[in-house]
């Protein structure tokens, strides 16, 4: 699991505004078309939440340090 | 957050599902987690009307059921409490604090990744349920160090160490033996799931509990066809509900967990 720098347990509190990695998703079906239709629906929905949403690069980056490698089990698809 | 797509059939009666889950990087550990399946039947009313060819139309129905219950407000704070309690009956058995890994599903069927989704449908129920399930991500990465990814089964070696490294009590796995989707309203062709699930205890690697569980959608069905199941997302998880009770009724007598809580005290009282 990727680390993320937050200042305060996200459970916990109620106040601290909310940074959020969206790591891939795994594409259980098979179909680029679920992707496709999907992961924008989910884009929109997180769009509409003043979340702090960590850049994809970032991600990214931490992912390739820390040698996340999902790709041998999962099909994954990015938000 | 991350999730997963469980479901995207374009069938004639089309399906989707869709699962997130929200992990806390300071806590490390699981916050939230939903899975929601339907399919174009589900939205259907009296003669026919509502129903939903479209698997666009149809995600996006579910991404918004989905969101409709995710713990974070518009304004980007913790708008409620994220996981229900534990309901005093369950408690007795399991107390509040266990720790639940699930190791993948093995898959019998011809249908690719039914064990995946299975495994991810379980971690959703339990955790709607109240119980602390350890985020797969986590299970994975600690069975990788022993070069392994076991499905279905797990071995000692595997269990001391999610024991140790994930301080993990309870190990739930199993095997997807018949996975069906639904075709539509014919009666002929309801979603099937056949399962079987075991319940490990982590301390000693015993099996604490072995349930099988054979599942079709007209299986719920009450009169004029109102609860029967046209999804297999949803029916894998009804069939979840009922499996998981019947795994606590049979390790309820086997199963005895102290918790950390309580090591921690007999050791300081030692101590002393």
């Amino acid at each position: 699991m990727v680390a993320l720098s937050s200042t305060k347990s996200l459970a916990d509190d109620a106040t601290t505004r909310l940074r959020i990695g969206v790591i891939p998703f795994a594409n259980f079906t098979g179909s680029n078309e679920a992707a496709d239709s999907v992961l924008p629906l989910i884009n929109k929905q997180l769009a509409a939440r003043n979340f702090e949403l960590v850049p994809h690069d970032s991600l990214r980056n931490i992912m390739r340090a820390t040698r996340c490698n999902y790709a041998k089990r999962s099909v994954l698809i990015c938000c | 957050m991350t999730g997963s797509i469980d479901f995207y059939s374009t069938l004639e009666n089309p399906e989707v599902g869709l699962s997130l889950r929200l992990y806390d990087c300071v806590q490390q550990r699981l916050i939230w987690t939903n899975s929601v399946a339907a399919s174009g039947e589900d939205y259907t009313g009296w003669f026919g009307i509502g129903r939903i060819t479209s698997p666009p139309i149809l995600a996006n129905r579910i991404v918004e059921k989905i969101f409709a219950k995710f713990p974070l407000s518009e304004d980007g704070m913790m708008s409620v409490s994220p996981q229900p309690a534990v309901t005093d009956r369950i408690d007795s058995v399991i107390r509040a604090g266990a720790r639940i890994a699930i190791v993948i599903f093995d898959n019998l069927t011809d249908q690719q990744r039914s064990g995946d989704i299975a495994s991810v449908l379980l971690m959703s129920e339990l955790w709607r349920q109240g119980y602390e399930v350890v985020e797969p991500g986590e299970v994975a990465a600690t069975l990788a160090e022993l070069r392994s990814l076991p499905r279905g089964k797990i071995s000692t070696e595997e269990i001391s160490r999610l024991r140790e490294e994930l301080q993990v009590d309870l190990i739930v796995t199993g095997t997807i033996y018949r996975f069906v989707p639904g075709r539509g309203r014919s009666s002929e062709s309801p979603p099937q799931v056949e399962m079987g699930l075991r319940l490990i205890n982590a301390t000693d690697g015993k099996i604490l509990a072995s349930v099988s569980s054979t599942r079709v959608g007209d299986d719920y069905e009450g009169p004029f066809g109102v609860g029967r199941c046209y999804s297999l997302g949803e029916l894998i998880q009804k069939s979840f509900v009922n499996a998981w009770q019947q795994l606590l009724k049979q390790s309820e007598k086997r199963l005895t967990i102290v918790t950390r809580s309580e090591i921690d005290g007999e050791q300081s009282s030692a101590s002393r």
